[in-house]
């Protein structure tokens, strides 16, 4: 008689599976089994329906892998956390501008999450990258999310244990507040190796009109590259920021005009130029 | 080995996963939704539904707003994960496949050129078996306006990236882009773009002819061009054959990138 296993046991040995894929890479079965302690038939199960629901793609060799389909996901999760997003070539020419890896992260509980990366022409930065998350005492984008987010800095502090990730990190909670404000009175801020030691970030709000917090916005790489020359990335950052803000305005009331569409038009947009 | 797959189990885990799989697919379609609305489109019962959601958030596949009846949307975890995916993919080794049946199949010249700032550069090459076009050797770059592989990556860009190559070239100092070369080049690539093929006829090359077609992420971003070359005393006939050729390896390649093609 078949076990039946329960569906959330399965969909957490389901999102353990695809972790580990995306991870390591194409395994077989009997990897899979030994990486998530499955017995192998389940894990023969599992990677079937993986196959089966076209998540997965079986190889010559017998492994498996994920297939492109988790590339439309990521898209579309993309456009869904950031529907007001829409014109990539503007972080393009940022990058091409500063020659430096530029990330938009958008708020969320206690953290900001990575969508976009863009890989600088010197040394890269790889702490964060698209799907990852930073918390809000840390880096230009997490702090600059602290000063102009909808979380009240102090609770955020009574919930957090500040961790010191390099000896220029941030532990005290009143040196967070004062950051804060010092944020909040220039519009930006800089990260002089308080996430890896050696690499800095300035990092602007991306704010609406009416100054809500959608996504923060920086540029990283060497400290030397970074330190000395804040006020003028700030400038790059906040006007493109603001560019961001005006297409996301316009793309807002073309959405507002095709109501049942929803977010449809916008998916479609991402998927095809 | 038993292969994966061929079981057709279907215990009641294994149906969980197809419906997360219908979950996860109906959201990238249509964005947010409510439970409600997705128990309607799946024609599922929305208690179903509404455990079916809580698994998939519990594994960060998917959000919930924290207002009782918010609508639903994919979970950021998915980007990190389409993100691996994309990064374990290389555009370089899936053509080289592509570069060497193109070359089983006419014995001539294959090439992969990828953009480089103003350049395209060949990053793969698969010498033909009785001439060698001396065209882009491995490393070797051209202005993205010149010779087949090249047009066929500008062509496909966006219109800004265009009209700054155009302004760029025509205020150059050397040997400056003619304002009726500018013209005849925006009509070319506009053809390109109908055809989804570039030619050159001996304009880099004397008596050499290529024929590329553009790899697109899935983004639908051009990335990369497959160009075949051959001598033109050569080819004649067979160039109807090359078009078709190129067309569909380029096609492959960008499949295997992710890229959905309009008809398909």
């Amino acid at each position: 008689m078949p076990t039946v296993e329960k569906p959330s046991r399965v969909l957490t040995h389901l999102s353990t599976a695809v972790r580990c894929l995306a991870e390591v890479g194409p395994l077989s079965a009997p990897d899979i089994a030994k990486e998530i302690g499955v017995p192998r038939p389940s894990a023969y199960r599992l990677l079937g329906a993986l196959v089966q629901a076209g998540l997965a793609i079986q190889r010559a060799d017998g492994t498996v892998s994920l297939s492109t389909a988790w590339l439309k996901l990521g898209d579309s999760a993309l456009a869904t956390a950031a529907p007001w997003f829409d014109r990539d070539d503007l972080l393009l020419e940022l990058r091409d501008k500063t020659r430096l890896t530029v990330f938009l992260c958008v708020p969320r509980p206690q953290r900001t999450v990575c969508v976009r990366r863009l890989d600088g022409q010197g040394v890269q930065v790889l702490v964060l990258k698209p799907g990852g998350s930073l918390p809000l005492h840390v880096g230009g984008v997490g702090r600059i999310t602290l000063a102009f987010g909808d979380e009240d800095p102090e609770a955020y502090l009574a919930d957090i244990g500040l961790d010191q990730l390099t000896p220029n990190s941030l532990v005290q909670p009143e040196q967070v507040l004062a950051d804060v404000q010092l944020s909040r009175q220039r519009g930006y801020c800089v990260s002089d190796e308080d996430v890896t030691v050696g690499v800095g970030a300035v990092a602007v709000p991306v704010l609406t009109e009416d100054g809500r917090l959608l996504a923060a916005l920086s540029v990283a790489g060497r400290r030397e590259d970074i330190i000395g020359h804040e006020p003028g990335l700030a400038n790059e950052l906040t006007e493109t920021a603001a560019a961001l803000v005006t297409s996301a305005s316009t793309a807002r009331t073309a959405q507002a005009a095709a109501v049942p569409g929803r977010t449809e038009a916008k998916a479609a947009a991402h998927t095809r130029t | 080995m038993a292969k994966i797959g061929s079981e057709t189990s279907d215990t009641a885990g294994m149906s969980a996963i197809r419906k997360a799989t219908r979950v996860l697919h109906r959201l990238a379609a249509s964005g947010e939704l409510t439970a409600g609305e997705l128990a309607d489109a799946l024609e599922e019962p929305v208690t179903t539904v509404y455990r079916m959601l809580t698994n998939l958030e519990g594994i960060g596949w998917i959000e919930r707003g924290s207002r009782k009846g918010s609508p639903v949307r994919l979970g950021v975890e998915l980007i990190a994960l389409g993100q691996s995916v994309e990064d374990a993919l290389d555009p370089r080794l899936l053509s080289r496949a592509a570069l060497v049946r193109l070359n089983e199949a006419t014995s001539e010249t294959a090439y992969l050129c990828v953009p480089s700032g103003q350049r395209a550069t060949c990053i793969e090459r698969v010498d033909g078996i009785y001439t060698r076009t001396a065209e882009l050797p491995i490393g070797g770059s051209l202005p993205l306006h010149q010779g087949a592989g090249p047009r066929a990556i500008l062509a496909f860009t966006s219109q800004l990236f265009r009209d700054r190559y155009t302004a760029t070239m025509r205020a150059s100092q050397l040997n400056p882009m003619t304002e009726s070369e500018a013209l005849r080049l925006d009509a070319e690539l506009a053809s390109i773009r109908a055809s989804g093929l570039a030619s050159s006829d001996g304009d880099v090359t004397p008596g050499v002819y290529s024929v590329a077609a553009p790899v697109m992420n899935h983004r639908g971003e051009v990335i990369a061009s497959i160009t075949l070359s051959a001598l033109k005393s050569r080819t004649d006939t067979r160039m109807l054959a090359f078009d078709d050729l190129v067309r569909d390896e380029a096609r492959r390649v960008s499949t295997d990138l992710g890229f959905r093609h309009a008809d398909s």
